[in-house]
């Protein structure tokens, strides 16, 4: 018998498990992994139809305005020439979508992770609870940025080459800067209210319940304090989805002339700003503090 | 316990307990775990998957200290690279194929080449990288097996099993025994919880036994029979002359019970296995008494459990 390295008759080199011994990337690979792959979640990506659909209903309701513009504006020139003025105004259509996917998707991401048991995997892997749920948190706030930016992104962009758009390069950069700000805006406050409520309420349904319920009921709530117990105006503040769109209206520089009871038309700007920050502040600790001292139960 | 794999505990538990609201379901525990394969056993409801959740940083400790390779899993995100872990539940990404699921998990933990190590793990538990169904059509012995792919995939340096052989085949559960022993034989530390006792008898003889959140016992399983000796162990002894032996176990003062049941069968009781099994042949030879067969009867798991668990 040969006499192999080492002098040793045989080795053996396979024992049925190696071990990687390999190099390992730095924790922000993880947050990436997990941000790309909760992306896909939210989309349905690999999943039965069913799964598609609350992503498909929301982003059909919030383009198919947009779609519908288009092909108008291709059909009949006096639209081209006519519409962009409509583009700024496209917000309330892509609010709608905002609300279908933060109601529906948000709770199947997270609390789905929680009951299933699948936040015990992610944290036992380098990931924190923090990262965990900003990996989650920019995952649906990206979403929802791409939901209300490329609608009125690609309405300016028809509108402008069909000669109703922006004279100037500069005046177009602008809209492009605005539309993204507005987009901003539309999908802050409402990401953060979804995702401390889902912190803070275990079931799914349940969470879907009380997301629809804070985003909607305020609406109404503030509307009657203002109309009918002649409370200030600046109450509407408390309505998230009526000042988020009242932000992007203003990243517009559209004109304020709305005075309905509860429109934030009488409010001032830096009020507006400064109550979008201060939900997102909020709501952002809830969730952060929530998670911080969350027991993953399974 | 301390392997000898690594000179420090690999895991270390300092006084921990775990509350939650008014039910305690770990209370003062304590131990140290070197390489090698640990049984943690326990009827359900004993603080097992507690007990792991705290090791894997899932869960803090109320009070006491969690230690893994020196660092608190809660604290330090770097660390968990190196722990690896199989959850009890079963629900877990049912709509990815069983290589999207590892490759996840490959990811996650930062492995730089993760399509080779998801084929080399997939590959290690007995599955097919290639499968093109979803784990939800998998029976439970292939999703624990995907789940443990998933768990070794990274490469850690400890790995935590949740009931991993639940749902197995006899000879799937020989396949993941023998897996263990092998990451447990190459210097790391696998601590695998199970309340099924032939599973853990088979697992090894290191076990951690653990009853209504407290740790009863910890060691070799036959070094903790040893100890109970409030309990008289019991041996079986076939010989030509077991009413002769029988005399002479107890003049000497070796036996606290004797039973001759059948011919050439005696049953003896004795307060100390130790002292009985040494002088058992001299005094054999004294008797002209041959010993055909001595057989310990509660030198198992079984009896080992059955004492500290349930009081009997």
């Amino acid at each position: 018998m040969s006499t192999w390295a080492g002098g040793q008759q045989a080795q053996i080199f396979e024992g049925g498990f190696r071990p990687y011994v390999g190099p390992r990337l730095a924790p922000r690979r993880c947050f990436r992994s997990l941000y790309t792959y909760s992306l896909g979640r939210l989309l349905g990506r690999k999943r039965r139809f069913r799964s598609k659909l609350i992503g498909i209903a929301a982003f059909f309701v919030a383009w198919i305005g947009a779609v519908v513009q288009i092909f108008l504006a291709g059909l009949f020139s006096e639209f081209g020439e006519l519409g962009f003025d409509t583009v700024r105004e496209y917000y309330t259509q892509v609010g709608v979508g905002v609300v279908l996917l933060t109601v529906l998707a948000t709770p199947m991401l997270l609390n789905t992770d929680r009951r299933s048991g699948l936040l015990s995997l992610y944290l036992a892997s380098p990931l924190s609870r923090r990262s965990y749920l900003n990996a989650q948190t920019s995952a649906i706030f990206s979403l929802l940025i791409v939901m209300s930016l490329v609608p009125v992104l690609v309405l300016g962009i028809v509108y402008t080459s069909l000669g109703g758009g922006p004279g100037h390069t500069g005046d177009f950069f602008l809209f492009v800067l605005r539309t993204l700000t507005a987009a901003l805006a539309l999908a802050a406050v409402p990401t953060a209210l979804a995702v401390a409520v889902c912190s803070l309420v275990r079931r799914a349904g349940m969470a879907i319940v009380v997301v629809a319920l804070c985003l909607l009921v305020p609406a109404g709530i503030t509307s009657l304090l203002i109309a009918e117990a002649g409370v200030a105006s600046e109450i509407a503040v408390l309505d998230p989805l009526r000042l988020s769109r009242a932000l992007a209206k203003r990243s517009h520089a559209l004109p304020l002339t709305d005075d309905t009871p509860g429109t934030l038309d009488a409010v001032a700007t830096w009020l507006v700003v400064l109550a979008n920050l201060a939900w997102v502040a909020l709501l952002s600790a809830v969730a952060h503090l929530r998670y911080g001292r969350m027991e993953v139960e399974r | 316990m301390s392997g000898s794999g690594r000179p420090g505990p690999m895991l270390e538990v300092t006084r921990v307990s775990k509350r939650f609201g008014d039910l305690v379901a770990v209370s003062d525990v304590s131990f140290r775990l070197g390489a090698g394969v640990t049984a943690l056993l326990g009827p359900n409801g004993a603080g097992k998957s507690t007990m792991l959740r705290m090791l894997a940083g899932l869960a803090a400790p109320s009070e006491g200290t969690v230690r893994v390779l020196g660092s608190d899993p809660r604290a330090d995100v770097e660390l968990r690279r190196r722990i690896g872990l199989v959850p009890q539940q079963e629900s877990l990404f049912e709509h990815l194929r069983v290589r999207e699921f590892v490759r996840l998990a490959a990811d996650l933990t930062g492995v730089a080449d993760a399509t080779e190590a998801t084929e080399r793990a997939i590959g290690t538990v007995g599955l097919d990288p290639d499968d093109k169904r979803r784990l939800n059509t998998y029976s439970k012995g292939m999703r624990q097996r995907a789940k443990l792919a998933s768990a070794i995939v990274g490469g850690p340096d400890v790995l935590f099993l949740d009931e991993p052989l639940t749902g197995l085949d006899p000879n799937q559960r020989n396949l993941m025994i023998d897996l263990f022993h092998r990451i447990g034989g190459s210097g790391r530390c696998v601590l695998v919880s199970s309340h099924v006792l032939d599973e853990v008898q088979r697992l090894g003889t290191d076990v951690l036994v653990m009853g209504k959140g407290r740790l009863l016992a910890e060691g070799d399983f036959r070094g903790i029979r040893d100890l109970m000796d409030d309990r008289p162990s019991r041996f079986r002894i076939t010989t030509d002359e077991p009413r002769a032996l029988a005399a002479g176990l107890i003049a000497e003062g070796l036996a606290v019970g004797v039973e001759i049941h059948e011919p050439g069968a005696l049953t003896v009781a004795t307060a100390s296995a130790g002292r009985f099994a040494a002088a058992i042949a001299p005094l054999a030879r004294d008797s002209r008494a041959s010993l055909h067969e001595l057989r310990p009867l509660d030198a198992d798991l079984e009896s080992v459990f059955r004492y500290l668990v349930e009081g009997r």
